[in-house]
């Protein structure tokens, strides 16, 4: 393997946690952990100038949370892959980091294998989303809806839609790839865009919000 | 007074004799009203009339406050006793029987020589003197002396008697031994004597007769009349017996000296009278205060002897109803009973409030419970096995292929322990209390734990959740039944894909599990997973029904009541 390894990034607060991450992502020869760090602070201040293609973020943390974090990371280019770190499953939490610009997540505890191969899928464009994910970006679209769309808002496609649907149902990619008869790279790469375009509906809510507040105060 | 009541009493007892000789009571009483000279007509409170009764005893309801209250009367015609005085008496108000002022009069004026009168003096009686007995022969007379200035120009004396006070006098007026003595300005001279009654040289022997020197006047004449008395001279009185008319006496050519030479005149006389009222009436009473009240009404011959049935009328004076007894009782009342409301309020709120602080302590006291029930049966245990495990791949360090399966059986006891953690600490935290995010974590852990089994997970839930709340427990024992409900349908169903679908109505939250397995056999024995599961639901007020085709598929369904919010 001579190409360049991933570099990964860890935020995480927990110092055996993080330690632990970096022994684990110490095992694979293609992915190289640059920099951990036990803040967000600290990661916002650090990581621009590293520019990792992957961070490992964790969503509690002292002082600002991930997901603001995430939300100042996702504004770097090259945009890195930001995959969310969770003890529990909040479904709530989960979004708002995959609105603020994650593209993933993983529940702790996690095996060796199971964190490499997050690194590795996520950089090859691989993008999660579990029914309950889909259900919420759903809604999220829905919310503002078409008549309020500002002009840089993000609309779902048909075949979006159509996945986004498969998936709140519990359907897996692979799955959706067969129903749809389309390949499960397809299948990824339209997740990929459902996710960037949250990203930008998130910040076009964000900004109508900003405008809407502004303009009523007089 | 005393002549009043007796005479009652006689009536009284001739009633019962007539009740003893059988006279019908009707008769009786027709004659006990027949008896009754005088009939109350008409009563009248402010001028508003009000019902006479029939009978004595009910009564005449007045309000209180009456500014006047009015008693009309009319005399019963009967010609052999008419017509007659009256006495009356409201008892409770007056004390004793009262005459209505009916007044005569006896006048000296002081005329000119032409008989124009310059003054007069007048002398008025009413009621009864002293020693009237009701009979003008048996009463004991009363002496008056009067004396009086002459005045300036008066030459001649005229005697003036006369039952013209008000037009409803009635009674008699007796006079007898009537002298006037006239007293000289000069001490040397000597007064001189008059004697009116008797008249000297008169006879004065039937009552048609004139005595010289009088004469009778009024409406009607046969008023003045001349009376005998035993062993003495006759005297004269007035005997009116006639409500609508007056008469008297009056001299008409006194033989004396002229006035001028004498300063003033002493008349001296003797008199009996009883003197009253007669004819149909109006009693009035202004502001009668409540009370219960008789109205009494006595007849009376013109002598003013008692004569007949009393008329009597009950009348109570009621007070308006702000000031009855009762309506003080019903305010003060409602007034205990107001204060009582509101004291049992406050303490009922106060043990209501005690009461639910007593549920919530109850209810985190049944949660600590169960949270230390559920760190003891399933971390406690895990954790033991943990120790047990880690002991066992050091003990067989040697052999790689053991202590790795020993390493893998350590991290999934660890990640199910990590797991267990966040779902008790999920389903306790108060922030979760929300079907929004109940659902979604149930969800989720069908999608995980079917799918490390290898099954798909269809998900068939509405697109908005209801915002509704869901407490700890209910989450707990929902949460539970569901990972049982999976963990069968993973044992036991071999399905190739089950479907969770949750439905919502108005008040009730459905969780269906619906298997393509191959069912649960008849003969099946329901195990500790399906009692669990219908005990859970029993608590939360819900239900639990199991659907299976044998050798097809299973729908397990968990119905759940759900607290609209207070």
């Amino acid at each position: 393997m001579t190409a360049a390894p991933i570099t990964v990034a860890i935020v995480e607060d927990d110092a055996r946690i993080r330690r632990n991450l970096v022994a684990m992502l110490g095992t694979a020869k293609d992915v190289a952990c640059i920099a951990d760090c036990p803040t967000a602070e600290d990661a916002i201040a650090r990581l621009p100038g590293l520019k990792p293609r992957v961070i490992f973020m964790d969503i509690n943390l002292p002082g600002k949370s991930g997901i603001d974090c995430t939300r100042a990371l996702s504004l770097v280019t090259p945009k890195p892959q930001i995959v969310m770190l969770t003890s529990y499953d909040d479904n709530e939490a989960i979004f708002s980091s995959l609105s603020a610009g994650a593209c993933g997540y993983l529940l702790k505890p996690i095996r060796t294998a199971q964190c490499v191969a997050a690194v590795r899928d996520v950089y090859a464009g691989g993008a999660p989303m579990t029914a309950q994910i889909a259900r919420r970006v759903v809604e999220a679209f829905n919310k503002l809806g078409p008549k309020n769309s500002a002009p840089e808002a993000a609309t779902l496609s048909q075949r979006e839609q159509e996945i986004l649907q498969l998936l709140s149902e519990g359907y897996l990619y692979k799955e959706i790839a067969d129903k749809l008869a389309i390949s499960y790279s397809t299948v990824r790469t339209h997740i990929e865009r459902i996710y960037d375009k949250l990203h930008v509906q998130s910040r076009a809510q964000a900004v109508a919000k900003v405008s809407n507040t502004a303009s009523r105060s007089p | 007074m005393s002549r009043h009541r007796s005479q009652h009493e006689t009536i009284q007892r001739q009633h019962h004799w007539r009740g003893l000789l059988g006279v019908s009571l009707l008769m009786a009483l027709s004659f006990t009203q027949a008896a009754e000279p005088f009939t109350i007509t008409k009563i009248e409170a402010d001028g508003i009339r009000l019902p006479v009764p029939d009978d004595k005893k009910t009564a005449v309801e007045v309000r209180a406050h009456t500014r006047m209250l009015d008693i009309d009367f009319s005399e019963q015609a009967s010609p052999a006793t008419r017509p007659l005085r009256y006495r009356y008496q409201l008892e409770g108000a007056d004390r004793e029987w009262r005459d209505p002022i009916g007044v005569m009069r006896f006048t000296v004026r002081f005329n000119d020589a032409k008989d124009n009168t310059i003054s007069g003096e007048e002398f008025d009686a009413h009621g009864e003197s002293s020693g009237w007995t009701g009979d003008v022969q048996t009463s004991r007379f009363t002496a008056r002396r009067e004396s009086l200035e002459i005045p300036t120009g008066a030459e001649r004396l005229q005697i003036w008697m006369s039952s013209a006070g008000p037009q409803q006098t009635m009674g008699v007026y007796a006079f007898a031994d009537l002298n006037i003595t006239l007293v000289p300005r000069e001490a040397q001279q000597t007064s001189q004597r008059i004697s009116l009654i008797p008249v000297e040289g008169s006879l004065m022997q039937t009552s048609a007769g004139t005595p010289a020197g009088w004469a009778r006047h009024g409406t009607s004449l046969s008023i003045a009349q001349i009376a005998p008395r035993e062993g003495r001279p006759p005297m004269i009185i007035m005997r009116d017996n006639r409500p609508d008319a007056f008469g008297g006496w009056l001299t008409t050519s006194l033989q004396h000296p002229a006035l001028s030479s004498f300063s003033r005149i002493v008349i001296e006389w003797k008199e009996a009278y009883s003197i009253g009222w007669g004819g149909s009436s109006r009693i009035s009473y202004p502001y009668l205060p409540v009370g219960d009240y008789r109205m009494k009404l006595q007849a009376h011959t013109i002598e003013g002897k008692a004569v007949g049935a009393e008329s009597i009328a009950r009348i109570i004076v009621v007070p308006p109803f702000y000031e009855t007894k009762l309506f003080a009782f019903v305010i003060a009342a409602l007034a205990a009973a107001a204060i009582s409301l509101i004291v049992r309020q406050i303490t009922r709120n106060r043990m209501q409030r005690r009461l639910d602080a007593l549920e919530r302590e109850r209810a985190v006291e049944h949660e600590r419970s169960r949270i230390a029930r559920d760190l003891h049966d399933n971390l406690g245990a895990d954790l033991t096995h943990l120790a047990l495990l880690s002991d066992l791949a050091q003990a067989d360090s040697g052999d790689a292929v053991k202590a790795k399966c020993h390493f893998d059986q350590i991290f999934d006891l660890a990640q199910n322990l990590t797991r267990q953690v966040d779902e008790m600490v999920w389903a306790v935290n108060p922030a979760n209390d929300y079907i929004a995010g109940f659902v979604p974590f149930l969800c989720n852990h069908a999608q995980s734990y079917l799918l490390a089994a290898n099954i798909p997970c269809r998900l068939d839930v509405p697109a908005s959740l209801p915002q509704m709340p869901l407490s700890s427990t209910h989450r707990h024992h929902l949460f539970l039944s569901v990972k049982e409900a999976l963990h069968n349908t993973v044992k036991h169903s071999q399905a190739t894909e089950v479907w969770l679908r949750i439905r919502f109505d108005d008040h009730t939250m459905q969780i269906q599990i619906e298997d393509n397995g191959r069912g649960i056999s008849t003969n099946h024995h329901p195990g500790d997973g399906l009692r669990n599961m219908q005990q859970r639901m029993t608590e939360l007020s819900g239900s639990m029904n199991v659907k299976t085709n044998p050798g097809a598929d299973t729908t397990l369904t968990f119905n759940l009541p759900l607290n609209t919010p207070s």
